[in-house]
């Protein structure tokens, strides 16, 4: 059994392990996208495999994103596409996969390894901690929503009460945000974008001047490859101009299970002061939702994962336009290394803002 | 045949092979490797070239239909050729289907009267043979022979098309027509458009047949349909829902695959079969599309062979838009494969997607692209490119029911093994519309089908700035 970096045309037996596995139709150019073209060593995969016999039996990868903090822009790394095969399981694959990113990790002062994940045991084990859980806001245009809420059977009397009780909950969004629609102004000039404009860097730096915490570095060159150059799904990126200063964008997308998807927003305060942060979000977000109403979306989700100070304020403004919030997703895992200590705040999870942008990207 | 006939098929094909094959393939087809001759001299070649009789005739109902594995796909292929007389003759690669018949010199013959068979679809002999036509004037895929033989859905033009790019290949390199054609084919193409036939569900037409729905059971004693007045009522308080609305959310849809798409508009007599929206509506429509998606023309019912009243739409149109008018689909798709082609092209349209059937999905000139129509009468290629539909938004649903989307899977997938594009027209009022549920989803899976197909997405115009340059 060897454990180490994927080889040249190892690409696609990986990825039909990936799609074995999880019943899923995975493109190589899919594959290619996540995995290679990162900006920290573009067109080498940081990917691990474990072989045994010609065989691949294991995988693991991360992906280099930088984040900012108070004190600057950093790498961490995310880890995806874990992967072992069952019959090998109990032979410290996973750990031997873990340990070579480990050193790598540390040799290369990247601060924070991190993800969500659903089994959480086996990373705790290799000293993961799992600071918070993501959850749900979610706004409802139809009661063909329920794919959302409710697994079973669609023709089930739990799904027709699903149904019954989407249909009442849309009666109170609707009425949410009408009455909530916030007016137009005049100075306020929302765009779509098809590249990130230059700026988008120094607002994501306002924000952590503004906010502090930790979150992850949206510059020019991440959006290109994140939203735009995703061969997921594109998502739609719309900016908000105070006169014609940038102070901040939406990002939205309509999932394959037809749910649209409040991918990223983000909103710093615009230099005079004329507006203020809640309103010029509450304007952000209605965008999504109205495009994603008009994309046919069935309803709208987004995430509210921390006690960040701009993740409670999309909780209170997406409230206010009829979303619902509830208890339903994946645990954060986070792994620091020596290089986490240098940072301010080091321990402190609670502080990052996180949205759906921090996801691997498959429903934009 | 004479050659100006042969040469306009060559060409069509030459065209078809730059646009969906690699580079290196445009340069072998060429006349030391190809050759269209008649069927005797074709049989006496004695090089390795291929060969296409040109003088076999081909009967409208198709005649001797076989399926033939090739690339991945199964083809299928009509008005089987007999074995050349003589020795020296190998059926390729399969003796009860063969695509070829080789001879020991290295002479290739198809098995299928694939000249006859081309030149039939692309110059629309069913349509000019078979004279009954519907209600609005228009040929139906019902009158088709094809139809009968279950043929509609066969792209046989792009097919005869692969056979041939695969032959070219193995030819060159060992002088045996190859079955695959692995890098030689690009990925398949969509060219998605939508007809703007109703931007504003208030119009007086859009309300008055909702009322003719309320009230049509009661002809046959049942109750009225009252449901329907709930979208009298919520198009009356908000026009633009599920219709202009329904723009932005196509675009915004294209956008997240990465897609684009031709807006097709509609202005002139406002009417039943006339526009419903007005300029204003169009002028509105025409701030929204953004760069990189294209707008059209929608030729106005009574436009039809009508120069004048073709000329004062376009002329509105293009003054009103700032933009030339250079693409354009016929509204009912009323449209005569005779006449309209030659009408169009002298009166501005460059290209058209009008060549497509109302109540059926399937390749109604047997081809999956673009081509140039051929004026039969001065034998002579018209100067239009025609892009025939082949999926219509509510027909697949029709045609197919629940199965639609597997259709169309089956559609792209045979595409991408064969080369070519699929037209695929989608009205915005189809699109997110719960008045029409069944389609509710509908073009996002298509969709998501193309994204899984590798598909790329060209507009109508770009499709044409490429076959041009």
């Amino acid at each position: 059994m060897e454990v180490r970096l994927i080889k040249d045309g190892e690409a696609e037996k990986c990825n039909d392990l990936h799609n074995r596995w999880y019943k899923t139709n995975r493109t190589l150019k899919q594959w290619h996208w996540v995995f290679l073209q990162n900006s920290y060593e573009p067109d080498k995969p940081l990917y691990t495999v474990a072989v045994d016999n010609d065989n691949i039996v294991g995988t693991q990868t991360f992906i280099p994103i930088k984040m900012i903090d108070e004190n600057g822009i950093f790498w961490t790394a995310k880890s995806e596409g874990t992967l072992v095969d069952p019959a090998y399981r109990g032979k410290q694959i996973f750990k031997k996969m873990y340990d070579l990113f480990f050193d790598y990790a540390e040799k290369n002062k990247f601060v924070y390894i991190w993800g969500f994940t659903t089994a959480t045991k086996a990373l705790e084990r290799i000293n993961f901690k799992i600071p918070f859980k993501t959850t749900q806001i979610f706004l409802p245009f139809s009661s063909r929503a329920v794919s959302m809420l409710s697994k079973t059977d669609t023709k089930s009397i739990i799904t027709l009460m699903y149904k019954i009780g989407l249909g009442c909950t849309r009666i109170v969004s609707s009425t949410k945000l009408i009455m909530n629609k916030p007016g137009k102004q005049d100075s306020i000039t929302i765009k779509t974008l098809v590249k990130a404009p230059q700026e988008v860097g120094d607002v994501c730096q306002k924000f952590i001047d503004t906010y502090g915490g930790k979150t992850i570095y949206r510059d020019s060159e991440y959006f290109q490859w994140r939203i735009f150059e995703n061969p997921y799904v594109k998502g739609v990126f719309k900016t908000i101009y105070v006169d014609s200063e940038l102070v901040g964008w939406v990002v939205y997308s309509l999932g394959d299970d037809g749910i649209g998807c409040l991918v990223d927003v983000l909103v710093v305060q615009d230099k005079n002061r004329k507006f203020t942060i809640e309103y010029l979000l509450k304007r952000l977000i209605y965008e999504a939702v109205i495009g994603t109403r008009d994309m046919g979306a069935t309803g709208i989700r987004g995430w509210h994962v921390t006690n960040h100070p701009f993740d409670l304020l999309i909780k209170k403004v997406a409230k206010s336009l009829g979303f619902y919030h509830f208890q339903r997703g994946y645990a954060a895992v986070i792994y620091s290394t020596q290089s986490a200590e240098e940072r301010p705040s080091h321990d402190l999870f609670n502080d990052w803002y996180i949205s759906r942008i921090f996801t691997e990207g498959v429903l934009g | 045949m004479n050659s100006a006939r042969i040469d306009y098929i060559k060409k069509q094909i030459e065209n078809h092979i730059r646009l969906f094959f690699s580079k290196e393939i445009v340069e072998h087809f060429n006349d030391t490797i190809v050759r269209f001759l008649p069927y005797d001299e074709a049989v006496h070649v004695r090089k390795n070239q291929i060969v296409i009789p040109v003088d076999i005739r081909a009967e409208l109902q198709p005649d001797d239909i076989y399926q033939v594995d090739f690339n991945n796909t199964k083809l299928i292929l009509w008005n089987k050729l007999p074995k050349p007389t003589g020795e020296g003759w190998t059926p390729l690669q399969n003796e009860s289907a063969p695509l070829w018949y080789q001879h020991v010199s290295g002479t290739l013959i198809p098995t299928w009267n694939l000249f006859g068979n081309l030149f039939n679809l692309l110059t629309a002999q069913e349509e000019i043979e078979l004279t009954k036509r519907d209600e609005h004037g228009r040929f139906s895929s019902l009158d088709s022979p094809r139809l009968k033989s279950g043929l509609l859905e066969v792209p046989a033009f792009n097919e005869a098309v692969a056979v041939l790019v695969g032959a070219l290949g193995g030819m060159v390199e060992n002088c045996k027509p190859n079955f695959e054609l692995k890098d030689l084919v690009k990925p398949p193409v969509v060219v998605l458009s939508h007809d703007c036939d109703v931007l504003y569900g208030n119009d007086f037409w859009t309300q008055i047949v909702r009322a003719y729905r309320v009230l049509l059971p009661l002809t046959r004693f049942r109750l009225p349909r009252i449901g329907n007045l709930w979208w009298i009522i919520r198009n009356y308080v908000t026009p633009k829902r599920f219709y202009f609305d329904n723009v932005k959310g196509m675009i915004d849809i294209e956008r997240n695959f990465g897609y684009t798409s031709t807006f097709y508009l509609i202005n002139g007599e406002y009417g039943r079969f006339g526009t419903r929206s007005g300029i204003k509506g169009i002028i509105d429509l025409a701030k929204i599309v953004p760069d990189g998606w294209d707008l059209g023309m929608h030729y106005n019912y009574n436009t039809f062979l009508k120069e004048d009243l073709f000329h004062s739409q376009r002329n509105e149109l293009q003054d009103e838009l700032s933009i030339p008018i250079q693409a354009g689909r016929a509204h009912y798709l009323k449209f005569d494969s005779q006449k309209s082609f030659s009408f169009l092209a002298s009166n501005g349209i460059e290209v058209d997607e009008s060549l497509g059937y109302v109540k059926r999905i399937g390749y109604r000139a047997g081809l999956g692209g673009c081509f140039q129509p051929y004026d039969l009468k001065n034998d002579k290629t018209i100067d239009l490119w025609e892009i025939p539909i082949v999926v219509m938004d509510a027909c697949i649903v029709q045609q197919y029911g629940k199965d639609a989307i597997t259709a169309f899977q089956k559609m792209i997938e045979h595409i991408k093994s064969i080369g070519g594009a699929l037209s695929i027209i989608f009205h915005p009022g189809q699109f997110y519309n719960p008045e029409h549920s069944t389609m509710l989803g509908i073009y996002h899976k298509l969709l998501m089908e193309c994204r899984h197909a590798g598909v790329e997405s060209k507009t109508a115009l770009s499709l044409l700035k490429e076959v041009k340059q």
